[in-house]
């Protein structure tokens, strides 16, 4: 067959196709690709050597990079990211699995009737200020179960859930794994879920990023500024345009040079933001490329 | 000793579809039953409602005189082997034949050494440290027994265990289930809608038609004395020829007692003669060697009689076209009422 492929010829028509493919590939990559690599390149170069659209560093300089790390605040923040990400996952993930895998059972009877709720909550929602109600009235402002709790459930990501394990997981396991001895959670923990490894990974991922972005939520529940994510504080730096670091480095009188440092050390920190998401992105790439969330299954 | 006893069980689904009417069977002890019928007519639902995998609505079911129709699948004590095999994908074969005793808290110098056992007794020695997306069709059914085995269960059953399986190897498990079942001692209830695993395999057979029991009897009187005339049709390759009273009388020669009747002959109780007459003769419309036997389809007013006959001087002489008489002895006629299908003589 290889052969065969290898010696096919290929038509005008497919020569031309593979071509702009290839070139609608390469530009999109250069469009993703160009602000990423830019923003890499210019916080590990010399503020004053910065110049135009230039990807080449003129002189290396970490300068940025331990302002950061000098700098508590941002580590603070940092450190509260790394805690609300990684309890907000586990709680998500579970929270996930066990109603995705609940109504995925035929023998579930009321799975129609949650599903119909689940959707409505797609459609519509409480609302800004009943959700701040319900958590301020539940004593959970200022913690990180602010953050969590009210959106540890994702109504997508349930039903991708209740997909894989409804399609993925044939019934005949279930089935055989009974005979064996085991009740729903066993078969859950022993088989359905070693088996969806991947897909857990993908869901993770996916809770991951958007707890490790989330600034929102931290913006109208927690006050205290100890506890904020570092989400918050890039939000404050960029977006606000305000320099919130301890050390000192930019003063309200911002002049040229203090201005080049101030952006040397934006970017600093938005790749020193990014680094998780990277690594994250990178543990979970090969579960990605197996195409579990795409229908892809062999047992 | 084992023995199994199910008695009226009926089985209704959500959509009010009835798929099994009031089976009732039991079994003696450490028998091998076969459970036959074509596709849809209620077999692996009365396998599932055994294990327990799907609920009655009515009726009972007894396990070594134990009423265990509440009983989760787990408590029944019954293994079953799935037409798909249901491995653990993501376990090795030695953790899949594990699987029963680790959920159960044996000890594990206790599961290796049975794992050890089965694997040996079952030929999978070899294969423990694989994984089931490695094994061949085979190797994955002897996994699925080996998982079945290893509980020493008082019931095994065999939903359409070889059906995946290509004909050679098919044979040879059929063989290896039958020592298996010599071996254990324990009842087997296997099925398949396979007439040959069926009669080759069963020490009594049901035969099952839209989810009524149709006959339950040794392989040897649901061939030689089917019930009714499904069985008759259903069992037997090449199929029961059925005829006319008046055409079973003409052929062989006598009267036959009762009205409104349907006459069946099994293909290798037909005889050849090569001689004309003017009552019983048809047309050979083909001929097709089988093997050992010859497979003639005798043209008769329209309708093709299906005549099996073993080599002889007077059957290697006929070519199609010959008219040839046919003949039957009186014991090989199957009457059935006709509107009862019931069997008659």
């Amino acid at each position: 067959m290889n052969r065969l492929k290898k010696h096919r010829k290929k038509s005008v028509s497919d020569i031309i196709f593979l071509t702009f493919c290839t070139a609608l590939l390469i530009l999109f990559f250069v469009v993703f690709m160009y602000p990423i690599a830019y923003v890499v390149v210019s916080s590990i170069s010399t503020p004053s050597m910065r110049d135009g659209l230039s990807l080449m560093p003129n002189s290396i300089s970490f300068e940025g990079y331990k302002a950061i790390l000098q700098d508590k605040t941002i580590i603070r923040g940092f450190l509260n990211s790394l805690l609300y990400t990684s309890v907000g996952t586990v709680v998500s993930l579970s929270v996930t699995v066990l109603t995705g895998y609940t109504l995925s059972r035929d023998e579930f009877k009321s799975k129609n009737f949650i599903t119909v709720l689940f959707v409505i909550t797609l459609y519509f929602n409480g609302g800004m200020i009943p959700t701040y109600l319900v958590v301020k009235k539940l004593g959970l402002l200022n913690s990180m179960w602010s953050l969590i709790l009210p959106s540890c459930i994702s109504v997508y990501n349930i039903f991708l859930t209740k997909a894989h394990f409804a399609n993925k997981i044939p019934k005949s396991l279930y089935d055989a794994a009974q005979m064996d001895g085991c009740g729903h959670w066993r078969f859950l923990l022993k088989v359905a879920l070693p088996m969806s490894t991947s897909f857990l990974m993908v869901i993770a991922l996916f809770f991951a990023v958007s707890y490790w972005n989330s600034y929102f939520n931290s913006m109208i529940y927690i006050t205290d500024l100890e506890k904020l994510p570092l989400a918050n504080f890039l939000n404050n730096i960029l977006i606000k345009n305000q320099t919130t670091l301890e050390s000192g480095v930019f003063s309200s009188n911002i002049d040229e040079i203090s201005a080049q440092r101030k952006q040397l050390i934006d970017y600093s920190l938005i790749v020193f933001s990014s680094l998780p998401v990277m690594l994250m992105f990178a543990i979970s790439k090969k579960h990605i490329q197996k195409g579990d969330i795409t229908g892809k299954s062999k047992l | 000793m084992a023995n199994i006893s199910v008695s009226n069980i009926n089985k209704v689904f959500e959509n009010n579809f009835q798929a099994l009417y009031d089976v009732t069977f039991n079994s003696n002890e450490n028998e091998f039953i076969v459970i036959v019928g074509p596709s849809g007519c209620g077999k692996s639902t009365l396998l599932r409602v055994i294990a327990g995998l799907e609920q009655t609505t009515s009726g009972q079911i007894l396990v070594n005189d134990v009423d265990v129709t509440s009983f989760q699948p787990k408590k029944r004590d019954i293994s079953m082997v799935f037409q798909n095999y249901a491995l653990y994908p993501h376990m090795t074969v030695f953790d899949n034949i594990a699987f029963p005793l680790k959920l159960h808290k044996i000890p594990k110098k206790e599961i290796k050494i049975k794992v050890e056992k089965v694997a040996e007794m079952l030929d999978l020695k070899e294969l423990l440290k694989r994984k089931p997306g490695t094994l061949s069709g085979g190797q994955c059914q002897r996994v699925a027994i080996g998982r079945a085995i290893i509980r020493e269960p008082q019931i095994f059953l065999f939903d359409e265990p070889l059906s995946n399986l290509d004909a050679d190897l098919r044979e040879y498990t059929r063989v290896e289930l039958k020592k298996l079942h010599n071996e254990l001692k324990t009842v087997f209830l296997y099925v398949t809608h396979d007439q040959i695993e069926a009669l080759t395999m069963g020490d009594r057979i049901i035969v099952m038609k839209s989810g009524k029991v149709q006959q339950f009897d040794t392989p040897e009187n649901i061939y030689n004395k089917p019930n009714n005339v499904f069985v008759a049709k259903f069992i037997g390759s090449p199929k029961m020829n059925f005829v006319s009273k008046e055409f079973a009388e003409k052929l062989s020669g006598s009267v036959i007692a009762h009205q409104n009747v349907k006459v069946g002959v099994r293909p290798e109780h037909i005889n050849i003669d090569n001689s004309t007459s003017k009552d019983c003769t048809g047309i050979v419309s083909s001929i097709e060697l089988l093997g050992k036997d010859i497979l003639v389809a005798i043209d008769y007013g329209g309708k093709d009689m299906l005549i099996v006959s073993k080599p002889s001087c007077v059957v290697e002489k006929i070519n199609v076209g010959d008219s040839v008489l046919c003949s039957v002895c009186v014991e090989c006629l199957h009457v059935f009422d006709k509107k009862t299908s019931q069997r008659l003589n």
